[in-house]
This record gives structure tokens, C-alpha cells and sequence, in this order.
């Protein structure tokens, strides 16, 4: 009976919700959101966005928003998507959301199975935080040699798939790989301060703010 | 990728590292970020601990915009020595080219020569040569050239001599008369002029199996010009003349040539993004985006290498079947022959080149093997097509129910010989059946016959770029096992002799018109150490 997982309470609910660092060798720095309400604005020391940027936006810029029919981009400010001013609008892969007058990501969903998505800015602006992109993670995550997958590592053989479970996350990787430093076959659990290394592949976690 | 030192570890005090970057010849390369928030390329730089260290510090103060910055040199606790650089996001020259294997339009190469000159020059004016001028070392940050890893060539040039392995690719980019030891700044505009060729080719102008080849072609082969913009044949000339003397003598006046024919200073032109439709119309549109390929883009590539290589087999069909025909003496099915060569090749040509998975590099297309009963399929239709073609070839018209029984005409000049005459004269059914005894409507006999020799091969696998040879003849004595095994689907001998020796012909000519890309092969320690 001590092995029932317990409820989560408000406060771990909120720690796994916080966004984490992925560090790629060889690949690149992702910042990784789990909330399904994420908001955008300037990286300010004492801002609490999800996802700051270092550009010329507000505060809190704008959110996107998860649902059951996809993600849902909501401006606070002035907001532009693909070229036309909105309040509020469905996101599909490949569209353009022009924060303020200058700072522009592209919205992309590359797993056609997976709803997860990822955020890349094509306006030469940055992150606060040294990453290539964002990804608002779902259900999971895809690093793999397809195109077709959240983070793409031509050099893999098959791909590398994090997903969520009821306590946190967890690898899934077709063979041996160390978490921690433990060998674990097929899956494991992960959590933001660990490492994981396959012999294709390896990545950190890190708890970030 | 093994790296030593992992996301969190701090090699050096105040420098935290986020992860690896790469593995270069000499050392791990870090990113990092520093207790204060700056980014950071660490570079630990494990190729000899001796190494006298000036040729780095020569370099450490050197501002340029098209330069990787060096911030600092520090050695650590055990000893090690660390540069610690500019951290550049961009991508390097080498993953760019990779995506474009064709080269890129000439004005975004004048454009990136015209940063890369500049910073040469600058290396050049503080009396540094690179030496080690490679896609590799050269990246592009928000379409700024930025040249990295001078400083440590001289250290290379002594490892080597210290017999440390080094990786085969920089021989590309090697002036003739390194051999001789000669290391001066005419060094860099030949590998300036190797870079140029392949930024507007996608190709190095000498390939080949193995270091000493690459070398004796650097020293002895004349480049082939002919795939370049032939504004452009003039300079390269110049840059890649074998004697140093006759080469252009600063980079300058190399840089210099290529402006006047590019004109650098007009405004960046971005690559095109996926819709144009979806740019923003605010200021958005000035700053210089990231270079990204957009399936379109890779499309009209494909298109544009596609037509030429349909030309190419034009040719190379009418060659093929004119020496058939002087060979068998078979003149009278010399036309027939050859437009069937051309339908067969060009229905294995046009899927091939155009029909990859989406976003798949197409220097890598044998990769999508997953798909094969796919493409066999697809192939199979086409055989069909090619089939009903032959059919037409043959002189038979199409059983088309509302045509009326035709008077007998003859179709083509060719096919005006007194059996096939007799066929045509029937009703349209009766057109349909071969004048030999056979079952089989005539219809049936050619259709299954070209849909299996398209459905078994994997046609495909003879166009790759990464094919293990140009012409394989294997697989053109595969094309002629499979056929002669299904010859007895065709009914008369004249068709089996024009069947089989089209698609023989076809398959040769697939292979003989899809560019090739000779594979590196990855060569024993000893041998690298040997031409080391």
C-alpha cells in the first residue's frame, strides 16, 4: 500500500510543471515547457514568464494556451500572425507570430502523432535562457533522425522518445542507456538535474529559475 | 559524441559548461555559460600539453567582425590548457553545403566570400596565416560569416608532424605546395578558391579515395571549371593556379574581383522562406534571417537538376542504342528502341528526383528505404505507362471501345512489314492478340511484362547520389537477369529484342545521367598516419 503513488500536491504539481534546460551534446540547448499555458515576454530579471525573450516586447506579451483542439496563441500586446493582426488565434505548424514590431518566432508541430510543438525564433532575436528553441511538450518528446521529430540529430539511428508520467518523466530508448549514472535497459525515469547517455546520444536536464 | 566533461561540470573556475559542441582535431569544444551570464565556447585543447601557446596568443587580441573572437586562454587544475571564445550559434559551412548540394546562387557567394576575404585579409595584415581554412571552421550567424580556429594551425601543422591523426577531409582544401612545406598566405586564397568553388557548386573540385589521391589531384589536375558560373571561371583560375606565383597575391585582390562581379554591397537577400505570402510587412524583414530550406526550395532544386540530368539521358540514350544497332545490326528498331530507352529511364528518373520524403537531404535519399514497396509500386504504374508505350511503339493502337475499327494504316515507317500489318488490319480486338500463337492478349503480354521488371528491382537505388559506383555493372546484369527471366511474357522474338535491350539500355542510362557523390570511405589509423 506505501507504493501507491501519492496525490500530487499544489506545490510538486507546480515543480513539475517548471520549465527545464535539455542540453544536447553536440546538438543544442532547448528550454522545455510542460505547462499547457505558457506566456511570452521580455526577459526581465524580475519577470516570471515561461518563455523570456531578450527583444522588444512587453512584460507578458502574449500566452499560448493548450486545449483539447490545439494551441491557442492569445495576444496581451500587439500580436501579428502570419502577417495579420490577432487576438486570438488556432496555431497550425509552420506559422508566424510577429511579437511588437520586430521579434518573430515560427510555430512548428513536426510529429504529426504527437502534440507537442516547438518555438524558434527566425528574427535573429534570443531566448533569455543560451537555447536554440522552445518546446512546449505535451505528451512527448521526439529526438531522433527523422525529420519528423521535435529535435532533429541526423547522426541517430532511431530516435529518443521523453514522455510525461504520472509522477514526472521518463526515457524510452530501444537498448542500454545510463541515467545518472545507473544503466537502465528500454526505460527509465528522468528528472531536470540528471544526465542521460545512450551510445548515440547524450543530454542533461537542468532545473532552471 | 563522448564528451569528458558533462552539462553542469566546471573545468575552469567561473565557467559553468551546458554542453558539448564537438569534437575538433586537437580537442573537445564546450558551450558554457559564465557565473556573470555570458556565453561561451570552451576549447580544451588536449593535442599536446607542450604546445607553445604563442601562436594562440598572437591571435587572442585580434578584432574582427568576420572573426571568431578569442576571449582568453587559462590552464586548469591538472594542467589543462582552455581557449575560451566566442560563442557562435550559428551553423557551420560544412552543414550549409550539406543541404544544398547543388551550391548556392551566386550573389549569397559573393556575399559569403566577400566576409570570409575579410577576415583572411585581417589575418593576413597581422601577419597570421590560417592555414586550416575548412567548412568546417567557418560559420554563419545570422548571415554573418564569421571565420574560427586560426591561431591553432600552427599547432596542427605540429601535430602532425608528431604524428597525431587529423581528420581527412582537410586535404580539400590543401594548396599544392604544402608538400613542399611551404606554408605562407598564398595557402589561404587556394582554399579561399576551393571554398568558392564549393560554395557555388556544392562540390570540392578534387575528390577521390583516399588523402594521397586528393593530394596528387591538388598537385597535378587541372579543376574542372565547367560547373561554375562562367563569370566566375576567370578568378577561380587565378586562385587555384598550382604555382604560387601566378596566384592572386592578397586575398584583397581576390576579393576584389568577385565584388565586381557579385556586387556585395547590395542588401542581404534572404533565402526565400516557405510563403512568402506569411512575411511580416514590418521591419522584421530587414534583419538578416537564418538561412532555412523550405520543401519548395528543395523542390525547384530537385527540378532544376532533374531537367538537366533528362537532357543528359537524351544523349545518352541515343548513343547507347546507336551503338546497339551498329553492334546487332539492328537498324530497323533503332527509333522504336530508342524512345523506348527514354520512356523506361525517364519514368525511373522523374520519381527518383522528385519523390523523396519530405525534408529528407537528398545527398541521403538511400536512407528512405522504409518506403520501397511504395516507390515499387509507384515505379510498377509507370512500367504500365511505359508498357502501353511500347505497345504504341510496336505500331497496335489503344483498344479504345468508341474508336472505330480503323482502316489499316501504319503507325510509324518502321513498322511497315507485312505481320504487323496483318495485326493491324484485324477488328480491335483482334488487334490485341500477337500474330504468333499465344494465349495471351498482346496488352497483357506487354504490361506484365515492363510492371514486373519496374515492380522487382528497386530502380531507385541505381539514381542515388551515394551509390557505391557511378555504373554499377551489377546491376545492369540484374536489369538483364529479371528480363530475360520474363521474356517469355513478350510473344514475338523482335519484341523481346527491343524489350530486353531497352531496359538494359535504361539501366544504363539512370546510372550514367544521376550525379554521383564519391563516399569518403573512412580509412585505417595506419593508412591516415602513412599520407599524415
Amino acid at each position: 500500500m506505501t507504493n501507491e503513488p501519492t496525490a500530487p500536491t499544489l506545490d510538486n504539481l507546480h515543480e513539475q510543471q517548471a520549465p527545464f534546460a535539455l542540453w544536447i551534446d553536440g546538438v543544442g540547448g532547448y528550454l522545455v515547457c510542460l505547462s499547457h499555458r505558457v506566456t511570452l515576454g521580455q526577459a526581465l530579471t524580475e519577470n516570471p514568464v515561461d518563455i523570456a525573450l531578450i527583444a522588444d516586447v512587453s512584460r507578458h506579451h502574449a500566452t499560448i494556451q493548450r486545449d483539447p483542439e490545439g494551441y491557442f496563441l492569445e495576444a496581451v500586446r500587439k500580436v501579428h500572425m502570419n502577417g495579420k493582426k490577432i487576438d486570438k488565434a488556432l496555431l497550425r505548424s509552420t506559422d508566424r507570430i510577429t511579437l511588437g514590431n520586430s521579434c518573430q518566432l515560427q510555430f512548428w508541430q513536426p510529429v504529426p502523432v504527437s502534440t507537442s510543438a516547438r518555438l524558434d525564433i527566425v528574427s535573429g532575436h534570443r531566448f533569455a535562457e543560451p537555447v536554440q528553441a522552445a518546446i512546449l511538450m505535451a505528451d512527448t518528446l521526439v529526438i531522433g533522425p527523422s525529420t519528423q521529430s521535435h529535435i532533429h540529430v541526423p547522426d541517430m539511428t532511431q530516435p529518443l522518445i521523453l514522455f510525461r508520467t504520472k509522477s514526472g518523466l521518463a526515457a524510452r530508448w530501444p537498448g542500454e542507456m545510463q541515467i545518472a549514472g545507473k544503466t537502465v535497459r528500454d526505460r527509465g525515469p528522468l528528472e531536470p538535474g540528471t544526465t542521460l547517455a545512450t551510445d548515440q546520444i547524450s543530454l542533461a536536464l537542468e532545473k532552471i529559475r | 559524441m563522448k564528451f569528458t566533461y558533462h552539462s553542469g561540470h566546471q573545468p575552469l573556475p567561473g565557467y559553468t559548461i551546458k554542453r558539448g559542441i564537438g569534437l575538433g582535431g586537437f580537442g573537445e569544444v564546450y558551450f558554457a555559460v559564465t557565473d556573470g551570464g555570458k556565453e561561451v565556447a570552451l576549447k580544451w585543447i588536449r593535442a599536446n600539453q607542450d604546445i607553445e601557446m604563442r601562436g594562440v596568443q598572437q591571435c587572442l587580441n585580434l578584432k574582427h567582425p568576420n572573426l571568431v573572437h578569442l576571449y582568453d586562454v587559462r590552464t586548469d587544475d591538472q594542467g589543462h590548457h582552455w581557449l575560451v571564445m566566442e560563442y557562435v550559434a550559428g551553423e557551420p559551412l560544412s552543414t550549409i553545403f550539406s543541404r544544398h548540394p547543388n551550391g548556392v546562387a551566386s550573389e549569397l557567394a559573393g556575399q559569403w566570400f566577400h566576409g570570409l576575404a575579410q577576415a583572411i585579409h585581417c589575418l593576413h595584415e597581422h601577419g597570421i596565416v590560417h592555414r586550416d581554412l575548412k567548412p568546417g571552421n567557418i560559420f554563419l550567424e545570422n548571415g554573418l560569416i564569421k571565420v574560427g580556429d586560426y591561431g591553432l594551425c600552427k599547432l596542427i601543422a605540429d601535430s602532425q608532424k608528431a604524428g597525431m591523426t587529423k581528420d581527412v577531409g582537410t586535404v580539400h582544401y590543401m594548396a599544392p605546395e604544402i608538400s613542399t612545406g611551404n606554408y605562407n598566405r598564398q595557402i589561404d586564397v587556394y582554399a579561399a578558391g576551393i571554398l568558392l568553388y564549393e560554395m557555388l557548386t556544392g562540390h570540392v573540385p578534387f575528390e577521390g579515395e583516399s588523402a594521397g589521391e586528393i593530394l596528387m589531384k591538388h598537385l597535378t589536375v587541372q579543376p574542372d571549371l565547367t560547373r561554375v558560373p562562367k563569370e566566375f571561371v576567370p578568378i577561380l583560375q587565378k586562385a587555384l593556379v598550382k604555382n604560387p606565383a601566378h596566384r592572386y597575391a592578397t586575398i584583397q585582390e581576390m576579393a576584389k574581383d568577385v565584388a565586381a562581379v557579385v556586387n556585395p554591397n547590395q542588401p542581404m537577400q534572404p533565402l526565400p522562406m516557405k510563403s512568402p505570402a506569411s512575411a511580416p510587412t514590418h521591419s522584421v524583414a530587414d534583419y538578416p534571417m537564418a538561412i532555412s530550406v523550405t520543401s519548395t526550395m528543395i523542390f525547384q532544386q530537385r527540378w532544376s537538376e532533374l531537367s538537366g540530368i533528362l537532357l543528359w539521358s537524351v544523349l545518352a540514350a541515343a548513343i547507347l542504342t546507336l551503338g546497339w544497332a551498329l553492334i546487332f545490326d539492328a537498324y530497323d528498331k533503332l527509333p522504336q528502341t530508342f524512345f523506348l530507352v527514354l520512356a523506361a529511364s525517364w519514368s525511373v528518373l522523374i520519381p527518383s528526383k522528385l519523390w523523396l520524403p519530405e525534408g529528407k537531404d537528398l545527398q541521403e535519399p538511400s536512407k528512405a528505404d522504409h518506403d520501397s514497396w511504395t516507390r515499387r509500386l509507384l515505379h510498377m504504374t509507370l512500367g504500365f505507362a511505359v508498357g502501353i508505350f511500347a505497345l504504341y511503339l510496336d505500331g497496335y493502337e489503344m483498344p479504345l471501345p468508341w474508336k472505330p475499327t480503323a482502316d489499316f494504316e501504319v503507325l510509324h515507317p518502321w513498322q511497315a512489314n507485312p505481320e504487323t500489318q496483318q495485326v493491324l488490319s484485324r477488328s480491335w480486338v483482334g488487334r490485341m492478340y500477337g500474330s504468333e500463337n499465344t494465349s495471351m492478349p498482346i496488352i497483357a503480354c506487354y504490361l506484365s511484362y515492363f510492371g514486373l521488371m519496374f515492380l522487382i528491382l528497386r530502380w531507385w537505388k541505381t539514381t542515388v547520389p551515394d551509390r557505391s559506383k557511378r555504373l554499377s555493372i551489377m546491376a545492369v546484369l540484374g536489369v538483364g537477369f529479371w528480363s530475360y527471366i520474363l521474356l517469355f511474357l513478350l510473344p514475338s522474338v523482335h519484341q523481346r529484342e527491343v524489350g530486353f535491350a531497352s531496359l538494359v539500355m535504361a539501366s544504363v542510362v539512370c546510372q550514367v545521367t544521376c550525379p554521383w557523390k564519391e563516399k569518403v570511405p573512412v580509412r585505417k589509423k595506419k593508412m591516415r598516419l602513412a599520407t599524415a
